[in-house]
């Protein structure tokens, strides 16, 4: 090989493909290679899928030899998070209850990225059911962040950042719930979109938070993860909550609200003048004055429908069982009281507790109405404002179990739940170094509502000006 | 029972006559299906695998908000039931607890000829559950998907029913109206139509404890247990104990019911909305252009039956036959007269009833009515209407079939008398009798005047004629 195939973006490898330069077996073999060479240090992946996509590359390497056309992710190599259905390849949704479970079907994000071409050749990691920020409560391994391997690479769709910092893949499909897609991205130094609510179908994909939950690309660029969310997105008859955005974007100056936390990345933000992007107005985020309650009111309406959503965990249909039962209460307390983790059993506790009777007012309730307040808030900023800027994280990535206490942990998610809260699409793109450890940080652009073009267009600028997304060094392979 | 009225509410599990099931593809129909035959990834609740609703069940249920005089939500919302039991595949049931898509109506049941208003709180969509089965002996249990998402609509009384007679009634009037609308096969051996039973007594204004009867599925067993279960309430306040609430069973054979749940082991079903079904807004005009293809409802068809004064039997017959109802409805429209539309329904409580299901299915308003005209115009006998009727329900028209046949009645009187002066002549015996005082004979000469013009001399002008020419 000629090439040098290392961190390849989509169109680069596209390009290379197209002008016959490599082909796709070429692609999916130094990939795998890859993975096997350097996966028993990070451990993101969990399960690889070489026949599988040798046998898409080669039917994509004679459509080329014949000379057809072929589209932009054809050929292209990617990863998804183990919350995904893929017939055929283990769903574990990094749980041991669901131990060598393979689904008969495949999630409808994956079935259209196989339509466009794109080849599956792994399933990685994360927290078990996304309940996370870390990747330390997989039931299988923690993940190491390829940054700095003592330290977490995120979540919980951490197996997917490091994939992609790693260079296992060129882009990687995860879920979003509070931010499970941005700070991993974040503190891997990559690209993470978390779409509007019901841009992109949740169907085939293991629900955590139904009316939360948001699928999305971690890609090396804003351009990729762009084009994988064009793949993605639309209509699904299968998910009801599927909205039918209508994604048109202008290219008209964007005014955009700046929120400070404390001084992360407020000199580069400064530093940076960003081309066509107009910073209006700036203020600490404790005038936006949300963060803290968002926070609140999420671990109660997320703990709650993941308290409904993981019953169907029961050991009677699929997924294991627990050969220690006598009868059905056991069967229903030894297995999930074997093969869910302690963090699972924590939110499920938590969510069983908000809705029981005589509680829901007090919990869920209240926290709906706070839910409510949060989305008014945040859409009345995006009345008057094109986007909110906003750090991803108030902090790099940390240690591999520094944070055992469950409120520091969620403590993680700050700057990104109460996004969700508003169902409003955030892209996070890697922005400016930390000086301590020299570990990346990340910026989140949201937007209204279905503006998920216009927060890429805008990332995709400041990323022709900055040019953090390619910063290579430092990851330690 | 004098001192002491018993308060009963009453749910009504009703399954739609869907061709798939609540929230999925899957056939709603496993009647002759292997266990587990008739499932997929949904209603086996796979991981991943969203509900969708079923638009048909939608529209069914907005039939019914019409049928019970009720209200059909705006915005309609579904809510999960959570409990664990293997034959709940989710573990919870998708229902509806905040938002019912029907709400506030009324059914009206005749009790001792006059009417009484059941109020019916709301009526809800629901999915149903799988079906288990214990094997004898055996250390395991069985379960079978093929039901679970099943749609079904519990309708939810108020407690405005005062004695088991009235429950039958009420339970007998809703399974017209949801059969007579289509929107369920009202197969009750196969769990069509279930319904639990609340029941309470008191001797004050303040209502007693209540029982809950569970999961009956006769109209005779709802009324035998609720009297036997009012008699054991009152009993035991006689006695001077407490009635415990709690679900009680019916056990057919000993004619009992008996506990089976107390209030204490009652579930926390932990309800909230169903955050993988969006709200449903159901404009006014859907609402109007499914309602506006309703026929005719049962309530109506009672009252226009009560009008022309059918017994009580009669009007539940014709009810509780949608289809003949509806032969009923064309056939009044078209009569018009009372007279004439009570000789339609005779025809329909009688002779078509003695009819199979296959040869009367053809029957139609339209051809009734000509018959019932054609007698009393005096076309024909009503015994050449009886001969033919059963081709008429084949599909004939009355007025074809006598064409063909030649069986317009003979009512001239010049004919007839020629008929009749012939017999006379011949039967000199007969004649003797008559005149020396026998009335009896006269039959003799009115059948021989039919026999001679095949049954098609009309019969009163016959008598009146056999009368006039044998005084002479």
């Amino acid at each position: 090989m000629m090439e040098d195939l290392n961190y390849l973006t989509i169109s680069r490898a596209h390009d290379l493909l197209k002008m016959k330069k490599i082909t796709a077996q070429d692609l999916v073999k130094f990939y795998i290679d890859k993975i096997k060479k350097n996966n028993p240090k990070i451990k993101a992946v969990i399960t690889i899928s070489e026949k599988d996509a040798l046998k898409k590359a080669k039917f994509i390497d004679s459509k080329i030899s014949e000379g057809k056309e072929i589209g932009v992710l054809e050929g292209i190599p990617y990863t998804a998070k183990e919350m995904f259905m893929t017939k055929g390849v283990k769903t574990t949704a990094a749980s041991k209850i669901l131990n060598d479970y393979v689904a008969p079907y495949s999630a409808t994000s994956i079935k259209k990225l196989e339509e466009h071409g794109a080849i599956l050749i792994a399933k990685v990691n994360q927290d078990e059911f996304a309940h996370g920020g870390s990747t330390e409560n997989s039931g299988y391994h923690p993940t190491h962040n390829p940054w700095d391997l003592d330290r977490v690479p995120g979540g919980s769709s951490g197996g997917s950042a490091a994939a992609v910092a790693a260079d296992f893949g060129i882009f990687s499909l995860g879920t979003d719930t509070g931010g499970s897609i941005r700070q991993p991205a974040a503190y891997c130094g990559v690209t993470g979109l978390k779409p509007s609510y019901g841009a992109v179908s949740r169907y085939g994909v293991v629900s955590m938070a139904s009316s939360f939950d948001c699928i999305g690309p971690i890609a090396r660029n804003a351009e990729d993860a762009q084009i994988v969310f064009d793949a993605i997105k639309g209509l699904d008859s299968k998910d009801s909550t599927t909205v039918g955005y209508d994604f048109s974007n202008s290219n008209d100056e964007t005014n955009a609200i700046y929120y400070q936390v404390g001084n992360i990345l407020d000199e580069e933000i400064s530093k940076h003048k960003i081309e066509g992007i107009n910073i209006a107005q700036k203020e600490p985020v404790e005038k936006l004055g949300i963060t803290n309650e968002a926070l609140a009111a999420y671990y109660v309406l997320v703990p709650s429908e993941i308290s409904s959503n993981l019953e169907r965990y029961d050991g009677i249909r699929y997924g294991e069982s627990s050969q220690k039962a006598s009868n059905l209460s056991e069967t229903y307390f030894k297995t999930r009281g074997e093969f869910f983790g302690t963090e699972v059993k924590r939110r499920n506790l938590i969510g069983s507790y908000a809705l029981s009777a005589g509680y829901y007012d007090a919990y869920y309730k209240k926290a709906m109405q706070v839910r409510t307040i949060v989305k008014e808030k945040v859409d009345k900023v995006l009345e008057k404002y094109d986007v909110i800027i906003v750090p991803t994280t108030t902090e790099p990535a940390f240690k591999i179990g520094s944070k055992s206490d469950p409120i520091e942990m969620y403590k993680t998610d700050l700057l990104t739940v109460f996004v969700n809260l508003a169902g409003v699409p955030s892209v996070s793109i890697p922005f400016g170094i930390d000086e301590d450890t020299n570990l990346p940080l990340g910026l989140q652009i949201i937007g209204k509502q279905g503006d998920d073009l216009k927060i890429l267009e805008i990332a995709k600028k400041i990323q022709s000006l900055t040019k953090y997304h390619e910063r290579v060094e430092g990851i330690t392979l | 029972m004098s001192k002491y009225k018993p308060t009963i509410g009453i749910e009504i599990h009703t399954q739609l006559a869907t061709k798939s099931k609540m929230f999925c593809g899957c056939n709603n129909d496993s009647r002759g299906s292997k266990p587990n035959s008739n499932i997929c990834p949904v209603c086996m609740a796979l991981p991943g695998t969203l509900p969708v609703i079923n638009k048909g069940a939608v529209e069914m249920a907005i039939k019914m908000a019409k049928g019970f005089n009720a209200k059909v939500a705006n915005v309609t919302s579904f809510d999960r039931k959570n409990y664990f039991y293997p034959d709940s595949p989710k573990g919870y049931q998708i229902t509806q607890m905040y938002e019912p898509i029907i709400q506030d109506g009324f059914v009206e049941i005749l009790i001792d000829k006059e009417f009484k208003k059941i109020g019916i709180h709301h009526a809800h969509i629901e999915e149903d559950a799988g079906k288990l089965t214990h094997p004898d002996g055996a250390d395991y249990s069985l379960v079978d998907y093929n039901r679970a998402g099943t749609p079904l609509v519990e309708i939810v009384s108020e407690p405005d029913i005062n004695s088991p007679e009235e429950a039958k009634r009420y339970l007998q009037e809703i399974y017209n109206i949801v059969t007579a609308l289509g929107v369920c096969n009202g197969d009750m051996e196969h769990g069509n139509f279930k319904f639990d039973l609340n029941v309470s007594v008191s001797d004050s204004e303040e209502l007693g404890t209540r029982t809950e009867l569970k999961n009956l599925n006769s109209f005779r067993n709802a009324e035998r247990a609720l009297k036997y279960e009012i008699q054991r309430q009152i009993d035991l306040l006689e006695s001077g104990e407490k009635v415990k609430q709690e679900t009680r069973g019916w056990n057919d054979a000993k004619s009992k019911t008996f506990s089976q749940r107390s209030k204490e082991e009652a579930n926390d079903y932990r309800y909230f909305p169903e955050p993988d079904i969006p709200p449903l807004n159901l404009s006014n005009d859907f609402i109007s252009e499914i309602q506006k293809e309703i026929d005719v409802l049962p309530s109506t068809i009672r009252k226009e039956l009560l009008e022309i004064g059918l017994s009580v039997d009669d009007q539940d017959l014709l009810i509780s036959q949608p289809k003949t109802a509806k032969i009923f409805q064309d056939a009044r429209e078209i009569l018009k007269k009372e007279k004439l539309i009570k000789k339609a329904v005779n025809w329909l409580v009688g002779d078509f009833q003695a009819l199979g299901l296959d040869d009367r299915k053809d029957l139609t308003g339209k051809n009734l009515a000509e018959l019932v005209k054609l007698i009393d115009d005096e076309e024909i006998s009503s015994k050449i209407g009886k001969e033919i009727f059963a081709e008429v329900c084949g599909g004939e028209a009355p007025s074809k079939i006598i064409d063909d046949r030649g069986l317009v009645q003979v009512s001239d009187d010049t004919e007839l008398e020629k008929i009749i002066t012939e017999i006379i002549k011949n039967n000199p015996k007969p004649v003797e009798d008559y005149r020396s005082g026998s009335e009896k004979v006269l039959g003799f000469f009115v059948g021989q005047v039919m026999k001679e013009t095949k049954g098609q001399a009309n019969p009163s002008k016959v008598n009146e004629l056999v009368v006039k020419l044998l005084k002479g």
